[in-house]
């Protein structure tokens, strides 16, 4: 998948978090930071837990490397990918 | 008028050494002392992002806020490590004897464009009940021979410069009471004037007339990694942060075990939120607690053992 491609993966993930909010799916793909999402760093962690459950069955622990990655939108993406990546089962499309 | 600190060349020292006496003087001189080398400018943003991955993923939290953010050391491992690192430990000894023990956390933020903390002047750490009813935090219950029962480390996770909200002192200020934190404030954070978290500390001024503007001041520019020691005592607040990045730091608190801790207070107010005390403890992290006086953790409310630097450097 491209970092596009992640872009959506990420957009339709966040719409079925509680921490997305009232934001359209067309909102989250054009944000560029964090903060446009209108998403605490914290509240941004328990959203990447949330992935890792869904995505990567809990296989993946947070890196500390990624916190500062979050503060934008290309950086959660490339996060994703990681995650993914680094899955030990493979990662859902 | 601003005074550049000639202390930092000679406190970077290797990580288990106390102070030089030389230090010793100044501090108890001008009631702070810094910088000190803690981690490094790469270590530091990573400890801070563990310590806020392990406030997510806590399964026993000391309380339920978002917004009061003090005593994360009590369950989350990163900031327990912190509180009790030996460079911190030992240099705390040379002011405050053996015995140590931390009673408090508190995390500080400074968005891009917040405005910069006001002046301000405690030692008791009082705290209002109501509007006429107060209580301190800290009831120091015996004298001591040690320079101070109290300090205050405020660490620096992301650079702390002039632009990025620095803390500034004014120098030898711990001397005498320039406010009376014993009386209450207005709160109202719409007003710039407000500027001690919604607060503005400058109604507490003993004599009206002084400006502490007007005092020599000491901005304490912190790298990434550095900490800072001083006396809550010590007039003390900070810069705005025009950068346009965050600016993190975390005070950690300490006082002699024979001080009582939260004697007659169950609950903290503030920044529009309220926290029980119920699991509050403090944590030996030199010497032992020979007094009882309050409730020792042993572990973190998750189960990681507090670190405690031994006596003569084991």
């Amino acid at each position: 998948m491209g970092a596009d491609d992640y872009r959506h993966k990420f957009a339709e993930f966040l719409a079925t978090q509680t921490m997305g909010g009232d934001l359209t799916y067309e909102q989250i793909v054009r944000a560029q930071s964090r903060e446009e999402l209108g998403i605490s760093s914290l509240n941004m962690i328990i959203v990447l837990l949330n992935y890792i459950k869904e995505y990567a069955n809990g296989t993946v622990t947070v890196r500390p490397e990624w916190v500062p990655q979050l503060n934008d939108v290309d950086g959660i993406v490339s996060v994703l990918r990681e995650i993914d990546a680094s899955a030990v089962v493979p990662a859902r499309s | 008028m601003r005074k550049e600190i000639k202390v930092a060349e000679s406190s970077i020292e290797t990580a288990t050494q106390g102070l030089t006496a030389e230090q010793v003087d100044f501090f108890k001189e001008n009631g702070f002392l810094g910088p000190f080398d803690l981690y490094s400018e790469e270590e530091a943003p990573l400890v801070w992002s563990q310590g806020m991955i392990e406030m997510v993923t806590s399964a026993n939290k000391p309380h339920n806020s978002t917004i009061i953010n003090y005593d994360r050391h009590l369950d989350c491992d990163a900031l327990s490590k912190h509180i009790a690192h030996p460079t911190i430990v030992h240099k705390l000894r040379s002011l405050m004897g053996e015995d140590i023990m931390c009673w408090k956390t508190h995390i500080f933020e400074k968005e891009p464009g917040a405005t910069g903390t006001g002046w301000h002047q405690v030692e008791a750490f009082t705290v209002f009940e109501s509007a006429t009813v107060s209580y301190p935090s800290l009831r120091y219950t015996e004298e001591s021979t040690a320079p101070t029962q109290e300090l205050t480390v405020w660490t620096a996770f992301s650079n702390a410069d002039r632009d990025h909200a620095c803390l500034r002192f004014l120098p030898g200020s711990h001397k005498q009471w320039y406010y009376d934190e014993t009386k209450p404030m207005s709160y109202n954070v719409e007003n710039k004037s407000h500027d001690f978290f919604g607060y503005d500390y400058a109604e507490l001024k003993l004599d009206k007339d002084w400006d502490p503007n007007k005092h020599e001041i000491v901005d304490m520019e912190l790298k990434a990694g550095q900490f800072v020691i001083f006396l809550a005592k010590c007039v003390h607040g900070s810069r705005p942060n025009t950068s346009a990045d965050k600016r993190v730091g975390m005070a950690s608190r300490y006082v002699s075990p024979s001080v009582r801790v939260y004697e007659h207070i169950d609950r903290l107010s503030g920044f529009g939120d309220s926290i029980s005390l119920d699991k509050h403890g403090c944590v030996m992290v030199s010497g032992e607690d020979k007094y009882g006086h309050n409730r020792i953790y042993e572990k973190n409310l998750n189960g990681f053992t507090f670190p405690k630097v031994e006596s003569n450097g084991r």
